[in-house]
């Protein structure tokens, strides 16, 4: 490769299409810049989403899903997906009438059957609620009914499903109680289990915490090959915002096809315009690769230009609004999104359009006509109104 | 030398088949000033630009200095062209947004000199054609006469052995044509052998050896003492 001939003659012709090539990388700068924008200002406002939905859920740290179908025999289904916890609930009370005490039923309880590990109720004394004690016959009874029936810790109460089956609870904690509390908490999953036996229905509901919202539609997705209706109290907002960011980054996909594409034909342009140079080069004797190395050496330093300038004008933008949303809205958008679809969409739709560009270009030098550049028979194609325009502009 | 053996070449135009150039033979030794004239559409161009590896025959051989050009790929043909010939056209494809240095300069790139090199030789060469002082004007500023000479200068650059030019007078009046084909001479005197396409019979005079061509075929083959112009 002589590279002082190349260097010196790609010098040459930045110098003498400044102008063209200036506006070429403006616009090629621009184009990718607004569509980085747009994609990264959808992408922020789905992360606020995000954030703010992960901060909805019962403990701070996830996105809330009903599971609707996915009974409490068959929570190991999702077991494979990324959910922090799956969890049955039945907060509806107990029919008071069913437990019994010392022979009586007990009456003007309110009795809540539920998954005991997560509750506001402190228990005072005896054994605090955990998770751990879901699959155990204990109850919780409040201070009320200790007094009233006489119990305390270690006695037992009996619950009843139909006649056949019985199922005898261990009071193990106390807990203070107020008008809006339950008077006994007993733990789900044996109380489900002697409902079932006897042949009850037992309506709950069954809960997923997904650890980041983010992961919603694919599991919402999973959920529903399994048959199971995933619902959560952002669904309408979700749905909408996914559909405007998908909006978004087509816009953004369109928008950076058009902009590479247009940078293309300018570039294509160009070279038409030089193309008679381009000949006199080749009857002078340099060899069509070399000049071919001119062209596509320019192109593509254009390209790499523009994307770094892209790359600090997204930084900056992106670096403001988030800036300005963590100002306006202090903890819920303060995450930087991931700009690797972007960055791979510039970097294959550029590879796949600059590449049909410089193959286009090197075959034309390769094929071209020296003698119809002396007899002046150059074929310009379709462009030879404006290639001719451009080259008496150039005069 | 060049020798050119049972040369055809054939053109497609419009349905119809030119021929071009029509089991062309001849020999040019060494150093010789020929001209070739010829009718428009004779086939002179056409003869010229294959001597000059700007284009192939269909058939037969161009032999240059041992080398049979029709064995030459693309790569090898350019640089032949920057090694051992020297162009000069009619509208003599002058880079106008170039200085007259650049233009001739643009040579001395291609065929790899170095840098440090560049004006020297640019000051020598524009001395041959007596444009010393015109270096840094831009050729869209110089008249047919000085531009056709800036095309001399960058022909000769390269110091070729071959000189080819394409009716280099044809732009030209009468003064600048006289001019050039001094400096033709000149060239030709100092060793160099120098190949002048022409339809005019006054220019083709100056040579030492006269080739007509016809319908691509050489209708005559003379030194120039013996040839009669047709009226």
């Amino acid at each position: 490769m002589n590279r002082p001939a190349v260097l010196w003659l790609s010098l040459k012709e930045i110098r003498l299409n400044f102008l063209l090539f200036v506006l070429s990388f403006i616009l090629l700068t621009s184009t990718i810049a607004a569509g980085f924008f747009i994609s990264s200002t959808s992408s922020d406002m789905m992360q606020v989403f995000y954030n703010y939905a992960n901060r909805l859920s019962p403990d701070k740290d996830g996105f809330l899903i009903t599971l609707n179908g996915l009974r409490y025999s068959s929570v190991d289904i999702v077991g494979d997906l990324p959910f922090n916890r799956v969890y049955p609930e039945f907060f509806g009370g107990v029919e008071s009438g069913e437990f019994y005490c010392d022979g009586h039923a007990l009456s003007e309880c309110i009795i809540s059957s539920k998954y005991v590990y997560e509750d506001v109720i402190e228990v005072v004394d005896g054994i605090a609620f955990s998770e751990d004690l879901n699959d155990s016959e204990y109850a919780w009874i409040s201070n009320r009914v200790a007094v009233e029936t006489g119990r305390v810790i270690g006695d037992e109460i009996l619950y009843r499903a139909g006649t056949e089956f019985e199922v005898a609870y261990q009071i193990v904690g106390l807990f203070d109680a107020d008008q809006y509390n339950p008077d006994i908490i007993i733990p789900f999953e044996p109380y489900y289990r002697a409902e079932t036996s006897a042949g009850r229905n037992v309506d709950h509901e069954v809960y997923g915490i997904l650890s980041d919202s983010r992961d919603y539609s694919m599991v919402s997705a999973k959920l529903r090959e399994r048959r199971i209706s995933p619902d959560s109290i952002m669904d309408d907002n979700f749905r909408s915002l996914s559909l405007i960011h998908a909006l978004f980054q087509a816009i953004f996909i369109v928008i950076l096809f058009a902009g590479i594409w247009t940078f293309s034909n300018i570039c294509g342009v160009i070279i038409e315009s030089r193309y008679s140079f381009i000949m006199k080069m080749r009857v002078l004797g340099m060899k069509a690769s070399r000049i071919s190395f001119v062209y596509a050496g320019i192109i593509s330093m254009i390209t790499l230009l523009s994307f770094v300038a892209v790359f600090f004008l997204e930084r900056a933008f992106s670096e403001n609004v988030r800036a300005l949303a963590a100002e306006m809205y202090p903890g819920v958008s303060s995450t930087p999104t991931d700009p690797f679809f972007r960055i791979a969409a510039v970097i294959v739709i550029s590879a796949v359009i600059l590449g049909k560009t410089i193959y286009g270009l090197v075959h034309r030098i390769n094929n071209s006509n020296l003698i119809g550049l002396l007899e002046e028979r150059v074929d310009y194609g379709g462009k030879s109104m404006f290639v001719h325009g451009l080259q008496k502009l150039r005069r | 030398m060049i020798e050119v053996r049972h040369l055809k070449k054939t053109f497609h135009e419009g349905g119809k088949e030119i021929k071009a150039a029509d089991d062309i033979s001849l020999t040019i030794p060494d150093g010789e000033f020929i001209s070739i004239i010829g009718r428009s559409g004779s086939g002179k161009s056409t003869l010229l630009n294959m001597i000059g590896g700007l284009d192939r025959c269909d058939e037969g051989e161009i032999i240059v200095n041992g080398k049979n050009l029709s064995s030459l790929n693309s790569d090898q043909l350019a640089e032949y062209r920057s090694s051992e010939t020297g162009f000069v056209f009619q509208a003599f494809h002058l880079e106008t947004g170039y200085s007259v240095y650049d233009n001739i300069r643009v040579a001395l790139l291609i065929a790899g000199v170095p840098f440090k090199e560049h004006k020297h030789r640019v000051n020598l060469a524009l001395e041959q054609v007596d444009l010393p002082d015109k270096m840094r004007v831009r050729t869209a500023k110089l008249s047919g006469g000085e531009k056709q000479r800036t095309a001399i200068a960058r022909a000769l650059i390269n110091d070729p052995k071959i000189i080819l030019a394409d009716e280099p007078c044809g732009n030209l009046d009468s003064e600048n044509s006289d001019r050039i084909l001094r400096l033709l001479e000149k060239l030709h005197r100092s060793g160099k052998t120098v190949v002048l396409v022409t339809h005019n019979r006054a220019d083709a005079n100056r040579a030492q050896r006269i080739i007509e061509l016809s319908d691509g075929v050489v209708i005559r083959d003379e030194q120039t003492g013996s040839f009669v112009a047709e009226p």
